[in-house]
């Protein structure tokens, strides 16, 4: 009879434990995977290439790279996790905690904070770069010039012949 | 005769889990014919794949619908698959099989909430989500979602689950089972669910056949309907396959049907984890769908078999995506079902197609 089996799982239910939580009073840990958003780890590390705004399904995310910002709405991200996976230096990472219920929701603006040394270095470092870039073409110019010459020389052999 | 009278049945209703409006034109307290009408959730998402590139789109696809968003991503990751000649690894395939199966038992266990719910049985509804609640509860460990898995993917699946939890899925489904053996008794063998669904809304096999009835709505009234047949996917792999079929057509045949479905269901992802092979589980994906490549790939979703078709255009993005889901297939047989019914089995009738009207509109 599926009258008593339904007494039955009904009087078992009373005498266990509740399957429910107090939630939000008593919460979960959160599984290792658990995706509830992203943010930007190591501010310093990001190179500001866009990839990640190219990515996104949502447009959470805005990158603007003169004034080194990284942008995140957390209330419009859909925590696909697709910019993590596109990052090329793997500073994004996945936040595994919900933001907090708000009225207001509001974006989340990270700027890296670089101290005079860093900024020094960094600035000696876009010299190096700027020096190398302006050898190597230097050297590209001089190297075109060279073929030139040798194929204008080669040209005029012939002629010559 | 007697006098005929249209009552609006609604979009919102208590039973209905999503909007959709009938006019039950009446005589007396039976139903004449039912005219539904839909359109109360139309995203347009068919028309986004203008605005997001094939990798994007996967995660728009998910979000038809929340209940089978699995079912989704897999027939449209199948469908682009083809379009640009993309051949996935054996892992791959089974880690898609195997979840999708999973979600068709969370599906169904959903489904038998709502059913109890519809003709009064509040307990055994709370019973049937306390378990699905478990299958939840596997898919936020392997993937990190609970109802959008973000898990399927063009090129295949994007977290390698590993061997340890999938025997661990196997050893959950096997408790679960014992629990949902309870559930299923209660369903099956309990007077005042038989009195409430026996003889309901008969379809024959002729009008389920007419009306091109899919998924365990045409099963239950003795149609051979099933994609996995077809052996696409791991399904080829299993060393045997059976539809889960019922002759009575009522609304209890189609309960019957679904419930046997799921002991199926944790049947197939027992066989497939015992054999899956080991390897990668992505391939690298480059390059864009070519002009005026097409492909279309179905898929047997919870509720029947969904189609998804695509057309490249050289770029990045896609010239058209088109998504047939089975409710829009099944709503034609829920007017033959409607006709001629009592007016209090409207709510078991219309609850007993599964309808999923978010996958509908689109």
């Amino acid at each position: 009879m599926g009258v008593f089996k339904l007494a039955g799982m009904t009087v078992k239910s009373l005498f266990s434990k509740a399957p429910t939580r107090k939630y939000p009073y008593e919460k979960r840990e959160p599984f290792e995977r658990t995706r509830a958003g992203v943010m930007l780890d190591d501010p310093k590390g990001c190179i500001h290439c866009s990839i990640c705004e190219k990515k996104c399904p949502a447009l959470a995310i805005k990158v603007n790279k003169a004034q080194e910002t990284w942008t995140y709405e957390p209330y419009k991200c859909v925590a696909c996790q697709a910019c993590v996976a596109a990052c090329p230096k793997k500073v994004l990472v996945t936040v595994r905690e919900y933001p907090p219920v708000t009225t207001k929701p509001q974006p989340v603006v990270v700027k890296p904070e670089w101290t005079p040394e860093e900024l020094a270095e960094k600035a000696r470092l876009e010299e190096e770069k700027k020096a190398k870039i302006a050898a190597a073409k230097a050297a590209k110019a001089a190297k075109e010039a060279a073929a030139a010459a040798a194929a204008a020389a080669g040209d005029a052999e012939p002629k010559e012949g | 005769m007697s006098k005929r009278t249209v009552i609006p049945f609604g979009p919102q209703h208590p039973v209905l889990p999503e909007p959709v409006h009938l006019d039950l034109v009446m005589e007396d307290e039976k139903v004449v014919t039912a005219i539904p009408r839909i359109g109360f959730v139309h995203r347009g998402l068919e028309k986004l794949v203008e605005k997001r590139d094939y990798t994007q789109f996967v995660y728009v696809t998910e979000r038809i619908c929340g209940i089978c968003s699995f079912g989704h991503s897999l027939g449209y990751s199948q469908c682009v698959e083809q379009l640009m000649g993309i051949e996935i690894t054996e892992r791959a395939e089974y880690l898609r099989t195997i979840f999708h199966e999973l979600s068709r038992v969370h599906s169904h266990l959903l489904w038998l909430g709502l059913a109890a719910d519809a003709f009064g049985h509040e307990a055994l509804f709370m019973h049937c989500w306390r378990l699905r609640e478990r299958v939840l509860d596997i898919f936020e460990q392997c993937t990190g979602g609970r109802v959008i898995f973000s898990a399927c993917d063009v090129g295949g699946f994007r977290q390698d689950v590993s061997d340890e939890t999938l025997a661990g899925i196997v050893i959950t489904l096997d408790k679960l089972e014992q629990e949902y053996r309870q559930i299923a008794r209660a369903f099956l063998d309990d007077s005042s669910v038989r009195n409430r669904l026996v003889g309901v809304g008969h379809l024959s096999k002729e009008q389920a056949s007419a009306n091109s009835l899919v998924g365990p709505f045409g099963r239950a009234s003795g149609l051979v309907v099933d994609e996995r047949l077809y052996g696409l996917g791991a399904y080829g792999e299993l060393a045997a396959f059976e539809p889960v079929l019922s002759e009575d057509g009522d609304c209890y045949a189609r309960c019957d049907v679904r419930i046997r479905e799921v002991y199926q269901s944790i049947a197939i992802i027992r066989e497939l984890a015992a054999k899956i092979p080991a390897g990668e589980v992505m391939v690298p994906v480059k390059g864009k769908p070519e002009a005026g490549a097409r492909a279309m790939s179905t898929v047997e979703q919870p509720r029947g078999q969904a189609f998804y078709y695509a057309v490249g255009n050289g770029t990045k993005f896609l010239e058209r995506m088109r998504v047939r889901t089975p409710t829009s297939q099944n709503l034609a047989g829920l007017v033959a079902a409607l006709e001629g019914c009592d007016f209090a089995d409207v709510p078991n009738i219309i609850l007993t197609i599964d309808p999923c009207i978010s996958c509908t509109e689109r």
